[in-house]
């Protein structure tokens, strides 16, 4: 699968930049940059796995993945934080 | 064969048309005449032959690529797990221990039977004591880790086989991090197995001999098999106390060779380049 795939599969909103994520109100987490395609499915899948028990904990609100070419790095929407409008 | 390249021979009356050879050889009689005009028509049956002949080729030609290719044919799906519950191991499973057999699967020849996590013990040795089918080798043990299973993410795997009969059969466990029973009271060679599934899944096995870490340091954190652990190499705690720290720039110029795929060092070899990095010698000056 592939991190577009493994993000769907968890319900995460996917991002193409980071300060796309972080303008729609998302806080990044980690962020793994791995040599190749498989490594970068595992970093999404471990990425995806901590932010599920996360929000199924209650303590954030939306999970997220920012899929750059090259780099995988998670982001959540906290709890208290509702997203921006778009474009503002 | 082609005769371009020979010189024509001036002799010959067939060589060339009527009006090219010489006037010795001319034909003006009836008998020849009709000769030459039979001879025409053949040319020109020919010629029409040939012509035809073409056509039909340029038609076929034309029309192969614009023909519709044919549908390609969907494979078929593969061979399915399919129930085996009156495989003759099992029906003697149920039998010797009733309801330790959770479920039982054949997929191409191979028996696969899930057990009951508290019977796991009891089954194999059932499984090795057997009189018809000793199997007395427990050729793996390893596990599967299913991240979305949230009761038993993980699943035991136990692969026996039978020296004597050439059988073989394959025994699951669904679990959690809680663990099972060890079984190395019934085969000992299941403690590296054992260890290995710990060390790298973090199942814990219930009166194990020597249940600690077999291939990563005791004080390693994390169990790097899980999907939850990243592939690749990480810093982390245990590399923070074990190898010397890095500087801000250092840090730096492992990235830049990560980013190029140069950083496919073991940890020796890190240690190795951390030394080089501290002793302050060029360790690639092509980057620069």
């Amino acid at each position: 699968m592939s991190p577009k795939e493994i993000a769907t599969h968890y319900g995460a909103k996917i991002f193409d930049t980071p300060e796309a994520a972080t303008g729609a109100g998302f806080v990044l987490t980690e962020r793994h940059a791995p040599r190749n395609v498989w490594n970068k499915a595992s970093a999404a899948q471990s990425l995806m796995l901590g932010l599920r028990d996360k929000k199924e904990k209650g303590e954030i609100k939306e999970i997220g993945l920012v899929n750059e070419p090259y780099a995988v790095t998670g982001c959540y929407l906290p709890n208290d934080t509702a997203a921006p409008a778009p474009g503002s | 064969m082609s005769q371009e390249g020979k010189p024509p021979d001036p002799g010959s009356p067939t060589d060339g048309p009527a009006e090219e050879r010489p006037p010795a050889a001319r034909a003006d009689t009836p008998s020849a005449l009709s000769a030459d005009a039979e001879k025409d028509a053949q040319v020109e049956a020919a010629k029409a032959r040939v012509a035809a002949a073409r056509e039909a080729a340029q038609k076929t030609g034309a029309a192969a690529p614009a023909a519709p290719k044919p549908p390609v044919k969907k494979k078929d799906e593969g061979p399915k797990p399919v129930d085996a519950s009156n495989h003759p191991l099992v029906r003697k499973l149920n039998e010797k221990l009733g309801d330790a057999v959770v479920e039982a699967t054949e997929f191409l020849g191979q028996l696969s039977i899930l057990i009951e996590r508290a019977r796991i013990v009891e089954v194999c040795m059932a499984l090795r004591d057997d009189s018809e089918t000793p199997f007395n080798y427990l050729s793996d043990l390893t596990c599967v880790h299913y991240p979305d299973d949230r009761s038993t993410p993980f699943e035991v795997v136990y692969n026996l086989y039978s020296i004597s009969k050439n059988e073989r059969v394959r025994l699951r466990v669904a679990t959690n991090a809680e663990g099972i029973d060890s079984v190395t009271s019934v085969w000992p060679a299941a403690d590296w197995p054992e260890r290995e599934v710990y060390d790298l899944f973090g199942v814990v096995f219930h009166n194990h001999p020597d249940l600690r870490r077999i291939l990563l340091p005791p004080d390693w954190e994390g169990h790097p098999l899980r999907k939850d652990y990243p592939l690749e190499f990480v810093e982390n705690r245990w590399t923070e106390n074990h190898l010397p720290e890095f500087s801000g720039v250092q840090h730096e110029q492992v990235e830049q060779r990560r980013n190029y795929g140069l950083e496919i060092l073991s940890v020796p070899q890190e240690r190795e380049v951390r030394k080089l990095f501290r002793s302050g010698k060029e360790v690639m000056p092509k980057d620069k």
